[in-house]
């Protein structure tokens, strides 16, 4: 085989491989954009949902007259803590989206460049067999 | 046939004595009686020297015959010894030729017929007939002839052979000079291809090692894919509450318990991320380490196969330039013992020719000199008997003698 079909055959290869990769890198930008958005309405919708409860809590309370009591205070505390560990959960859920995305990125990377290497490896072992088998010399051996 | 000897017994017998006319009691036998009657009456004096008819007689011709088919001293009789011969032989009685007689003494006698006057001179005629007749010149000019011709044709045979010697060596040389081009041509040929295959085998090389060098460049080049991937830090967990929590006085406790169990939880998610990262990148670096491994087996695989393949190579044209040689050798051997044959046939064929022309010569020239000495044999014998004849009818052949060159 001619070193010139040597690197036709195997360009479209990498072309390919870098076709691959780049369209699964697009679809993860936009996946991790759509992540991002969601995560940030969750968690603004858990704020204002919170918010707006805390204002009905304290007023409640004061309506019965506990608003003083030790009731009153260990509700607030459980308050508390639910909206942080929701807000939290939210947070939690929306950095391990991003993280599995950028996980997917590294991936598409790390995949493309293995078909980078496999391919370079066989376009290698192609260009040895052929520059070994003394081609060149064919018409003067009669082989 | 009588020998020489029973002859001489014979003319000893009868020596001295009368000639007589009766029959001859010699052991031929089968000799003409009466001869010398007949000669002396052919022989009359008045006719003898204008009639020569006795030439023809028989009787004298089958004494010259029988003379002619005597065997003495392993050949036949000839010249002086016929003639003595054939004088004993028809004069029996004896004939002096030294000494001197009349005419007609004889009386018809016969034994002692004698020349009248040239005895003499007739032995001198005979004998300086006898010498030209002896002499050697005719002989010697076909010896000559026949010298000249042999040379000449020996002188072409040889020119033959040089220009058939000329001609082949000429050949010899030339398939020689082409049998040395072809062979240089083949060992050029083979220097050619010697020489492009080593030049083939050290592109092969560098092919080899510059592949190798990039393959390993490309390997080398790439980037850990995993590496600096980690979660996002979100930072502290806060209360989002925290103010109206310690305005109304509530408990701080289970607040923080649960901001610190948080805060440990996010750290412990975050690390344990970053520890997948780093495994898989771990994992990447092996892999690729492993194909940097596979690039240098490739490339000492590669270089054993092109050492090999040389060796094939240089081997292969090696045999085919050894094949080529031994074929145009063989050809041209084949050539040479060609020429060497058709030269041998040409050299062969030109020394039979003149060795052909050589024996028809040699033949040709013994013929002639047979016919030369037949020639002479045949002038002696008739000599002879004309100068016998016409001693024995006792004439004067002075006038003969004179002429042949006797006194």
């Amino acid at each position: 085989m001619a070193y010139t079909d040597i690197g036709l055959n195997y360009e479209p290869q990498k072309r390919g491989a870098a076709q691959q990769r780049d369209a699964s890198l697009a679809m993860n930008a936009f996946s991790r954009l759509l992540s991002q958005q969601r995560g940030a309405r969750d968690l603004m919708a858990t704020d204002k949902a919170a918010s707006k409860g805390l204002e009905g809590f304290g007023a409640g309370y004061g309506k019965r007259g506990l608003r003083n009591s030790g009731i009153f205070k260990g509700a607030a505390s459980d308050y508390s803590q639910n909206w942080m560990s929701q807000r939290n959960d939210q947070l939690d859920a929306l950095r391990q989206q991003l993280a599995q995305y950028d996980l997917q990125d590294a991936q598409s990377q790390a995949g493309y460049q293995d078909s980078l290497a496999d391919i370079e490896l066989a376009k290698q072992r192609d260009i040895l067999s052929t520059a070994a088998s003394l081609q060149g010399l064919r018409p003067f051996l009669g082989a | 046939m009588a020998s020489a000897d029973q002859m001489e017994r014979d003319r000893k017998r009868t020596v001295g004595k009368p000639a007589t006319t009766s029959a001859y009691k010699g052991p031929s036998g089968g000799v003409q009686p009466g001869f010398s009657a007949a000669v002396q009456n052919v022989a009359g004096p008045q006719r003898a020297a204008n009639d020569l008819s006795w030439l023809k007689d028989p009787a004298f011709a089958s004494f010259v015959e029988e003379g002619k088919n005597t065997i003495v001293g392993g050949r036949p009789l000839a010249g002086n010894d016929l003639a003595n011969w054939v004088r004993k032989r028809a004069f029996p009685g004896g004939f002096n030729f030294g000494a001197p007689t009349k005419p007609g003494s004889g009386g018809g006698g016969g034994g002692t017929v004698s020349t009248q006057n040239a005895n003499a001179p007739l032995m001198s005629a005979i004998s300086g007939y006898a010498k030209n007749i002896g002499n050697t010149t005719g002989m010697d000019s076909i010896n000559s002839l026949f010298g000249k011709l042999l040379t000449d044709i020996g002188a072409r045979g040889q020119s033959q052979q040089d220009a058939i010697n000329q001609f082949y060596g000429g050949a010899e040389t030339q398939l020689s000079g082409l049998n040395n081009d072809a062979l240089a041509m083949l060992q050029n040929q083979y220097n050619q291809v010697s020489g492009e295959i080593g030049t083939q085998s050290d592109a092969g090389r560098a092919t080899i090692d510059e592949t190798t060098q990039r393959a390993l460049a490309a390997l080398g080049g790439q980037s850990n894919p995993y590496a600096g991937l980690q979660m996002a830090d979100v930072g502290a967990v806060t209360d989002p509450m925290a103010a109206y929590s310690q305005a109304v006085g509530a408990p701080q406790g289970g607040i923080d318990a649960l901001q610190q169990m948080l805060q440990s939880q996010n750290a412990t998610t975050r690390g344990g991320f970053g520890n997948l990262a780093q495994l898989l990148g771990a994992s990447n670096q092996a892999a690729q380490q492993s194909r940097i491994g596979d690039v240098n087996v490739a490339r000492a695989g590669a270089q054993q196969d092109l050492s090999a393949n040389q060796r094939a190579a240089a081997l292969q044209a090696l045999q085919q330039s050894q094949t080529a040689q031994q074929a145009q050798q063989g050809t041209y051997a084949q050539q040479l013992l060609g020429l060497g044959q058709n030269r041998l046939q040409a050299n062969l064929g030109a020394q039979q020719s003149t060795g052909d022309l050589l024996s028809q010569l040699q033949q040709s020239q013994l013929q002639a000199q047979l016919g030369q000495q037949s020639n002479t044999q045949g002038r002696q014998d008739q000599l002879m008997q004309q100068l016998l004849g016409l001693a024995g009818q006792g004439i004067d052949v002075s006038q003969i003698m004179a002429l042949l060159g006797g006194q």
